[in-house]
């Protein structure tokens, strides 16, 4: 009599939709955001967004179970090439054109204040923390001709470098100010440690920090840094707000859709892991909330962190992910 | 060309399109219709958003008539109607709306009273630059064949000639002194009009004095024009001077310095119109709010006056499908969907039918099997007091006809001893009785949508009936619709072949998940124009009620409880309500009639129905039958206050007898004094 969809996510789409009103709305909403951003790939050679997201569908059993997925997909936060781009423009224009401007005194009434701030700009050191950070992007979006061919990360540095060495860098290049820039913190662990290196160099030199995102808890654990050392300022572009995450427990405020997810990442952990039973896992990805328990739902195009959901990044025997991650990229 | 491109991606082809597209695009369907904008006489164009003003309006453009010409096509006006030269304004595009965003003061006064004087003289200024254009155009074009068809002559020496008169009429005091020929008063022309941009965009100090001191009073100049050119033998006396309008609407939505200007700009113009003057006649192309309350002629105490002064053309009203029958409207949607696809299936023979890509839909017997699925009992309520042999003849039929068995369901819950009696005589002979022809015509929408809910089912709305009576007349839904469905088919077909230049035929789910989509956009949309939020929290509310009325009447007495009905006189009483469900209807997310009323007192009556395009989105069906529900106007007032439709908060007047929709053959039992309110 009438012949069923051909595309298997919208065949499921329009068996739910008597029933959710919402759906089809959903459905057009990841189409959008398909065309603007799903499709960049996360890395390497992957099937297409769509294929993905309907392999990763069918992790789960039940028509309820996939729809709490379908629904979670338009709100992870994906940060494509041009977001980052744009990240990075709002980064030099924003905190580091105004560190700078306080670092030297420029005041509105000024008559010619872009000229004392290009030649502070021109002493200041802008390095990334990590090598997950696109320096030479940051450099070539900001049309920043830069003076020092050195751009070393932070956290290389700190684990090889000398710290007599870089001193007399600073000193023989005429570096007033290092601005130290990632792209994304989540916890702060691991760039903590590249930060105190930096900041207990014994010349004190003024360090901007800029993360381009930032989660809660890494912002926590800056501001403790901050107290420690005054000559380091934190001025994160992005700084994302508790209630996007899927916590292990209820907060207030947190997305409508935020209990049902909550759920099923438990439920589905053994299954993400690959585990047949209790001591059967093939790797296990830090918890059912991703590293932390942070419960994040960021991608970037480039990876996935660690501390968004395993469900979306953690491929095993029995599940498919939605945004593989490499681990380590 | 990529058949994965949707031909419908593009919903407007107005003034973005170029004259070559036009002549493809354009679809003559309603020239016969429209026959009055091409005889002389001012004409007002009016339609909700997407009617075709525009594309009408067009014809009158002296591009559009040479592109059919290079095209080799007839020029959709024939004969006596073709003799005209067309020139305008676009009021959006040429600026004169910055009339306002910068005060106009000399040393001697402040003028910003007189802003309207110089609307008017900017327009004045525009059109005849535009006329002169256009005779131009048309001369010099193709050789000037057109020119020589309307009998245009425009040697150099009589153009000119024609020229230095013109710059002598007094209606310019003195500001063509000098001019010469054609050439220097067109840039006489120019230069007044970069003036004005120049100091309204804050790019000069002040109006030039030449300016200032040579005002001209709308509408004479461009008679003066007209007649120069006709006594200087380059117009014949039988081609008419047509000058359009378009956008006229947007007066009324001037905002900051010029906010309260715009009724203002409008008795400007209406007193350019209302000068009756036989040498030159204007068609305005405007929205229905545009042209509706604002008829005063600028610094007079007289008003416009339909039939004497100006014609209105109504598209909604052409359009829109009549009681007795289906209109223009199919056959003109037919021809603009052939027109979209022609580019992108060059192999395909044309005319293309929407039947020929939509098909003919379902019918109901197989749309109630589709939502029944495979438990077709559950579409069918049992009472507890049927007798089993009833209760047993209705799951068999059930099983069978799923659409018959709910009908059959419905019959004894009507009213009528003869209609109870059906459940103990039961008849296996068909017809039914509930298979009478209108008794179930009537029934079969409201039928099929409460199978749909019991079923749990979306209503599956296809094929070229369903799509024509949701387009509601309107050819830009009409579009939507069309895009929406396009785009779930190339969503479907993600990773199939498409064979290349075969035209698709798509099928009823597809098509149903695009008309839901498409409905849904028009629901959101309502909210862009002005009032719209408040409008949209209004159809919420009743577009809820109606289906839930709708799906509850489990005996289907009630068909046509997706609309409603109000005396005139009541609502004439109540400026507010009035005032709202007007909006409502202008902004074309209602559609309104009068309609012959089955009550006793026979009082005149109209009905409102939500914008057919709705319906797939508030579930209720799209056809006007039967009696709407027969309310009082306290009742819209309480739908309005309850839906928070009105940023002031319309009060409901007290009145104990409105708490639920008056139903005029109840009669109340402790009849109660009505309040002077």
């Amino acid at each position: 009599m009438t012949k069923p969809m051909n595309d298997p996510i919208e065949a499921k789409v329009n068996k739910w939709a008597p029933s959710d009103i919402g759906i089809s709305d959903i459905n057009l909403q990841i189409r959008y955001l398909e065309g603007k951003l799903f499709s960049e790939p996360t890395k390497g050679v992957h099937p297409d967004f769509l294929e993905r997201l309907n392999t990763w569908l069918e992790n789960v059993d039940s028509d309820e179970d996939k729809k709490n997925l379908f629904r979670l997909v338009p709100n992870l936060f994906f940060i494509g090439r041009d977001e980052f781009d744009t990240l990075f423009m709002a980064a030099y224009n924003g905190q580091i054109a105004r560190w700078i401007s306080d670092q030297i005194g420029i005041y509105f009434d000024e008559e010619t204040p872009e000229e004392r701030l290009k030649a502070a700009i021109a002493n200041t050191w802008i390095c990334p923390i990590t090598d997950s950070m696109r320096i030479n992007g940051f450099y070539h979006v900001n049309n920043i001709h830069s003076r020092f061919n050195e751009r070393p990360d932070w956290l290389s540095l700190c684990k090889f470098g000398s710290v007599e060495k870089i001193e007399k860098y600073l000193k023989k290049k005429n570096i007033d100010r290092i601005v130290l820039l990632e792209d994304f913190i989540s916890s702060g662990t691991q760039v903590s440690k590249a930060i105190k290196f930096a900041a207990e160099l014994p010349c004190k030199i003024p360090i901007l920090v800029v993360p381009l995102l930032i989660c809660p808890k890494a912002l926590e654990s800056f501001k403790v840094l901050e107290c420690a050392y005054k000559h380091i300022t934190f001025s994160p572009v992005i700084s994302l707000a508790t209630e996007i995450f899927i916590l292990d427990t209820s907060i207030p405020n947190e997305y409508a859709f935020a209990p049902a997810i909550r759920d099923l990442v438990v439920n589905s952990y053994n299954k993400v892991v690959g585990s047949a039973g209790p001591h059967d896992y093939e790797e296990r990805p830090y918890g059912p909330f991703g590293f932390g328990s942070t419960g994040g739902l960021i991608v970037m195009y480039s990876n996935c962190p660690n501390n968004t959901l395993p469900i979306v990044h953690h491929s095993s025997r029995y599940w498919n992910s939605l945004f593989p991650r490499s681990t380590r990229i | 060309m990529d058949i994965r491109i949707n031909p419908f991606h593009e919903l407007y082809v107005t003034e973005t399109i170029g004259p070559d597209r036009f002549v493809k695009l354009f679809s003559p369907f309603l020239v016969e219709q429209t026959l009055a904008l091409f005889q002389p006489g001012n004409v007002i164009l009016k339609g909700v958003q997407g009617s075709g003003k525009s594309m009408l309006l067009g014809l009158l453009k002296p591009e559009i008539r040479i592109a059919y010409a290079k095209a080799n096509e007839d020029f959709p006006i024939k004969g006596e109607f073709s003799k005209f030269i067309g020139a305008g304004i676009n009021l959006t595009m040429c600026g004169i709306l910055d009339f306002g965003q910068r005060p106009i003061i000399t040393e001697k006064t402040d003028e910003k009273e007189h802003l309207p004087i110089y609307f008017g003289d900017f327009f004045n200024y525009w059109i005849v630059a535009d006329i002169i254009n256009s005779i131009e155009k048309l001369s010099n074009e193709l050789d000037g064949k057109i020119a020589r068809e309307l009998g245009i002559i425009t040697d150099k020496t009589r153009f000119n000639e024609a020229a230095i008169a013109l710059a002598a009429d007094d209606c310019w005091f003195g500001y063509f002194e000098g001019i010469k020929d054609i050439p220097s008063l067109k840039q006489r022309l120019f230069e007044r009009i970069t003036s004005y941009r120049a100091f309204l965009n804050y790019n000069k100090e002040e109006i030039p004095s030449d300016i200032r001191q040579t005002k001209t009073s709308v509408g004479i100049p461009i008679s003066i024009t007209a007649q120069k050119f006709r006594e200087h033998g380059i117009v014949p006396k039988d081609v008419n001077f047509y000058i359009r309008i378009d956008q006229f609407e947007q007066l009324g939505r001037l905002e900051g310095l010029s906010s309260n200007l715009g009724p203002l700009y409008k008795q400007v113009i209406n007193k350019a119109i209302g000068r009756r003057d036989s040498r030159v006649s204007y068609r305005i192309g405007s929205r229905r709010y545009g042209w509706r309350d604002e008829l005063r002629i600028y610094s007079t105490d007289s008003s416009l006056e339909e039939s004497r002064d100006y014609k209105i053309i109504d598209l909604d009203e052409l359009l829109r499908r009549q009681e007795s029958s289906r209109g223009i409207f199919p056959a003109f949607a037919d021809d603009v969907f052939s027109r979209r696809l022609m580019d992108f299936f060059p192999h395909e023979k044309f005319p293309i039918k929407i039947k020929n890509v939509f098909g003919s839909g379902l019918t109901p017997s197989n749309l109630a099997k589709k939502y029944a699925g495979t438990s077709p009992r559950r579409i069918i309520q049992i009472e507890s007091s049927w007798p089993k042999p009833w209760v047993d003849f209705l799951n068999n039929l059930a099983d069978n006809d799923p659409f018959c068995a709910r009908l059959a369901e419905a019959w004894p819950r009507q009213l009528g001893k003869e209609k109870k009696e059906v459940i103990f005589k039961i008849t296996q002979d068909r017809p039914f009785p509930w298979e009478k022809q209108y008794w179930k015509k009537e029934r079969t929408y409201q039928a099929l949508m409460q199978i749909a809910g019991r079923c749990g089912e979306r209503m599956l709305w296809s094929g070229v009936d369903d799509i024509i009576s949701l387009s509601g007349g309107n050819i830009l839904a009409f579009i939507s619709i069309c895009q929406h469905i396009w785009d779930a088919w190339l969503r479907d077909m993600r990773g199939i072949e498409i064979q290349n230049y075969k035209m698709p035929e798509i099928n009823p789910v597809t098509q149903a998940v695009g008309i839901y989509e498409a409905s849904a956009h028009w629901y959101e949309k309502i909210a862009i124009e002005a009032g719209g939020n408040e409008r949209k929290r209004f159809f919420e509310y009743i577009g809820t009620m109606f289906h839930k009325r709708m799906y509850e009447d489990s005996a289907m007495s009630n068909p046509g409880h997706n609309g409603f009905s109000l005396k005139e006189s009541e609502l004439s009483s109540d400026n507010e309500v009035r005032r709202f469900l007007d909006d409502a209807v202008d902004f074309g997310d209602l559609h309104d009639a009068p309609h012959t009323t089955k009550t006793k007192d026979k009082a005149k009556r109209k009905k409102w129905y939500l914008n057919p395009i709705l319906s797939p989105y508030f579930r209720i069906p799209v056809i006007h039958t039967k009696e709407p529900m027969y309310v009082n106007v306290q009742d819209v007032r309480k739908w309005i206050s309850d839906a928070n439709a009105t940023t002031e908060g319309l009060p409901v007047k007290s009145n104990t007898q409105s708490k639920k929709p008056s139903n005029e053959k109840q009669l109340i039992l402790f009849p109660i004094k009505k309040n002077k309110d």
